[in-house]
């Protein structure tokens, strides 16, 4: 637990121990609020989808005051107290083993380990990105506005912390404290060893059925990703046939949008238990990428 | 679960506020505070400074006002001298003489501005005249007869003046011959009233320095030194006694500016700055990051340039002064004397830092090139085994007195022996000496200026009376002995090494008897070739770390014939058996 206590008090790291102290603080104080909404909406004593409000100025003003002091007060004690590390002189013939993205960037670093540079640092990162930005278009639901509730939007907040919690803070929590030399899993309390080896051989999915000619490759991974995320086109037929309500108010062209962009998620962490349970390499290979 | 919470109307933060408010007072404080005096320790230095100077050059004035200064002579000479003003005042013949200079002056400046107004016509008139002369114009001849005039005007007019000047200067002798006696007297006085003044002076200059960074730009060193800003009296003379080392001046100032112990005055600071000696961090302004240690004496951590300590200081010099010999130099020479006596150079050659051989330091390739070795990042360096402070002139201290406690076998790690550099069993002085010279194998040194290097050529080799003698400097040249034993007695450690007895203690052969197993050509031959890897003691373990190096091209021919001759004579103790 030393080595885990020395990575710790570093003080680069000092903004992801209080990520994770106040991102635990959030989620419970937001969950106990939904929760106490809901208690509320079921006992009948708020109307549902209608709860009480205040007026912005001053009572959401003067919290927020309060919170901009707070924050304002902990910023200039880290700034007084602490000064920014320096390490040694750069020595341009020893590479850092491991050398690690600001905590910023980790979880993408993490994502390397899953996906190719382009994968995992352009179009995912854009795909996040983009999504982030389509969420208000694509949320149709009017519950939950203003008002903190987990019954109302059940769906929306899972997603999301599935997204958050897991893919972005997890994936930085893990290559913060769990990864070492050689970028090799390491307990918090291991020491790192610089001579470490671990035997992993991965393989391609199309190898594991067989396939060997370039031409197959493509067409198996085409077919497979192609089958993943046209099982939506599946979906669709099949709310359809249904005369389901919810694909009405959607529309064909939102509805395609939040299946993509719900099963690019679905399948970022697909990937990661192929690859952490059958050593799965990429699922589709092509001359000109990987997936 | 109460619905009937208090709503969020009537909830009062006026708490929060205050004490949120009050905790922001308090960090405003505390970084108004941090910003101006505990971030700049700099400042108090300089102001404890001030008093200390103030109260020095106070207590040499006192002592001057006390001792020197003659008041009643003082008293008596300037009580001649205003009579001998009143004297002056009365004097008629005095008056007269300063009316008449003060008219001389007159006449003499009239004189002066009118020639000056005369000779700026006549060079019009000469450049008109030359002008015209190189167009060959029609007017050449007017302007000449201009010129003819005008030099005219100007020879009687610079004559006039030559004589109102002299006449000027007549009656200022006069006047100075009445005034005589009143110089004297003030020549007198300002024996006393001089030196007076002067402290005055300096003790209002220092009252009244300003408290700022002080720092010395060296570009040809391409350094910024800014320990001036706390020890501000390095450059100064007479604080070498100050309780506080921050405050001292700098060692030798004491000595007069040509004296060889003055340092100061051959490596002014303006010059040198003071970190391309002592190292340290020139640019910083806090103690610690500037000297390099934390207050439990440990090397501040990721820094590679600490401060050297006393004992190493004069590493420095040798960057820029080649010739060891002469005194400040004494314990380089005497760490160069150490490194060919124990042999070093057998495993240890020293290049140029390029590869490049350098007379003198040739040697075997057993083990690192020293050439930079000081360089050597403090990060890269295992300090398990190093006693505190651990800065890289320790690890090289500690190595030196002993390899094997510093540098132990650790079989978990893939390190199967202890260090294969043999014990010589150093005096502690000659550690301090060898680890001096080491510190002065840097980088650093190709990057000063040639200008700031005192090159005095190399010394010879060593006279010899005979062969014998002779064959004895190679073998001492070449650092035979590092591996084959001081006197050739052989016994140095090296791992698996098929001599044996065992693995761990297999010795290298002494040199014992060579007459009878080898003729002349056959032991040429022999070190020539060397013999790389040598054989193991168990087949099965690693090769031994140490090796025969290859002298073909390095031992000269002439060096080979008196070193058999040498080789063959040794006669004396073995510690290693005869079985090679």
């Amino acid at each position: 637990m030393k080595h885990f206590f020395y990575i710790l008090g570093k003080p680069d790291n000092i903004p992801i121990a209080g990520m994770l102290v106040l991102v635990a603080f959030y989620t419970w104080y937001a969950f106990r609020q939904a929760f106490k909404n809901d208690r509320l909406m079921e006992a009948g004593l708020i109307k549902e989808g209608e709860p009480d409000r205040v007026h912005v100025f001053p009572y959401l003003v003067r919290i927020e005051m309060l919170a901009a002091m707070v924050t304002l007060a902990i910023l200039l004690f880290w700034s007084l107290g602490v000064d920014a590390p320096l390490e040694e002189i750069a020595n341009p013939s020893k590479t850092p083993n491991p050398s690690k993205a600001p905590w910023y960037f980790l979880g993408l670093q993490e994502l390397l380990v899953y996906f190719d540079p382009w994968i995992a640092g352009f179009l995912l990162p854009n795909i996040i990105i983009v999504g982030l930005i389509a969420i208000p278009y694509i949320d149709i639901n009017p519950k939950g506005s203003g008002y903190y509730s987990f019954k109302d939007r059940k769906f929306a907040i899972l997603t999301f912390l599935l997204g958050f919690l897991v893919l972005w803070v997890g994936m930085i929590f893990i290559g913060t404290f769990m990864r070492g030399p050689g970028w090799y899993f390491y307990m918090p309390w291991e020491e790192w060893d610089v001579h470490k080896v671990v035997a992993i051989t991965n393989v391609n999915l199309h190898e594991l059925f067989g396939i060997r000619s370039v031409w197959g490759q493509g067409i198996f991974g085409a077919v497979v990703v192609g089958g993943y995320f046209g099982s939506a086109v599946l979906h669709f037929g099949w709310l359809k046939m249904k005369k389901s309500e919810w694909l009405e108010r959607m529309g064909p062209i939102r509805y395609g949008t939040f299946m993509f962009l719900f099963l690019s998620l679905g399948g970022v962490v697909i990937k990661m238990i192929l690859r952490h349970t059958l050593n799965i390499k990429y699922v589709w290979v092509t001359p000109w990428f990987n997936v | 679960m109460n619905p009937m919470e208090k709503p969020v109307e009537q909830t009062s933060f006026r708490t929060h506020f205050l004490v949120l408010s009050l905790v922001l007072v308090a960090l405003t404080v505390w970084a108004l505070v941090d910003e101006f005096i505990l971030r700049r320790p700099w400042k108090g230095y300089q102001r404890t400074f001030k008093k200390i100077e103030h109260q020095k050059v106070s207590a040499d004035y006192q002592k001057f006002l006390r001792d020197v200064y003659d008041v009643k002579r003082l008293d008596q000479l300037k009580g001649q001298q205003r009579a001998e003003e009143g004297r002056l005042e009365q004097s008629k013949e005095y008056r007269e003489a300063l009316t008449a200079l003060k008219k001389a002056d007159v006449t003499l400046s009239d004189w002066v501005n009118r020639r000056r107004a005369v000779k700026s016509e006549y060079d019009e008139a000469a450049y008109e005249f030359t002008h015209a002369r190189m167009k060959k114009s029609s007017r050449m001849e007017f302007y000449r007869k201009e010129m003819a005039e005008q030099k005219k005007v100007l020879d009687e007019v610079t004559a006039k003046a030559a004589e109102a000047q002299s006449i000027r200067d007549t009656t200022k002798k006069t006047v100075d011959q009445h005034r005589m006696a009143w110089i004297t007297l003030k020549a007198e006085i300002d024996k006393w009233e001089l030196p007076k003044l002067d402290f005055e002076e300096r003790l209002v200059k220092i009252k009244s320095r300003p408290i700022q960074i002080q720092q010395v730009m060296v570009p040809a060193l391409g350094r910024i030194d800014r320990c001036l800003s706390c020890h501000v009296g390095i450059e100064k003379k007479g604080f070498g006694a100050e309780r506080d080392l921050v405050h001292r001046s700098h060692p030798g100032n004491e000595f007069p500016l040509d004296h060889p112990k003055n340092l100061l005055a051959h490596h002014p600071v303006d010059k040198f700055g003071c970190a391309v000696c002592h190292h340290g961090d020139g640019e910083s302004t806090k103690v610690k990051k500037a000297h390099g240690y934390e207050s439990n004496g440990e090397r501040v951590e990721h820094f590679s340039e600490p401060m050297i300590k006393k004992e190493f200081i004069q590493a420095a010099c040798a960057k820029c002064h080649e010739q060891t010999t002469k005194p400040g130099m004494e314990i380089v020479q005497k760490g160069k004397d150490a490194f060919k006596k124990f042999g070093c150079l057998a495993c240890h050659k020293v290049t140029n830092g390029w590869g490049e051989k350098i007379a003198g330091w040739e040697g075997g390739p057993v083990s690192v090139d020293l050439a930079e070795i000081a360089d050597k990042a403090h990060d890269e360096i295992d300090f398990s085994f190093v006693e505190a402070p651990h800065t890289w002139a320790e690890y090289v201290r500690q190595r030196l007195l002993d390899p094997q406690k510093v540098n132990p076998s650790r079989p978990e790690q893939g390190i199967p022996y202890d260090s294969p550099m043999p014990n010589h069993h150093l005096s502690k002085d000659e550690a301090v000496a060898i680890t001096t010279l080491l510190q002065a194998f840097t980088r650093e040194v190709k990057k000063i200026p040639e200008s700031y290097k005192v090159k005095n050529g190399k010394s010879a080799d060593p006279a010899a009376s005979g062969d014998l003698q002779a064959g004895r400097h190679v073998f001492v040249k070449y650092g035979c002995g590092a591996c084959h034993g001081l006197n050739g007695e052989g016994g140095q450690i090296n791992y698996n090494y098929e001599g044996g007895p065992t693995k761990e203690k297999a010795m290298m052969p002494h040199l014992q008897g060579l007459a009878d197993k080898y003729t002349d050509d056959e032991l040429v031959e022999r070190i020539e070739l060397g013999t790389q890897p040598e054989g193991k003691f168990d087949a099965n373990d690693v090769t031994p770390p140490l090796f025969m190096p290859r002298w073909k091209g390095v031992i000269k021919p002439e060096e080979f014939n008196v070193l058999v001759k040498y080789l063959k004579s040794i006669k004396g103790a073995k510690k290693t058996s005869d079985d090679w």
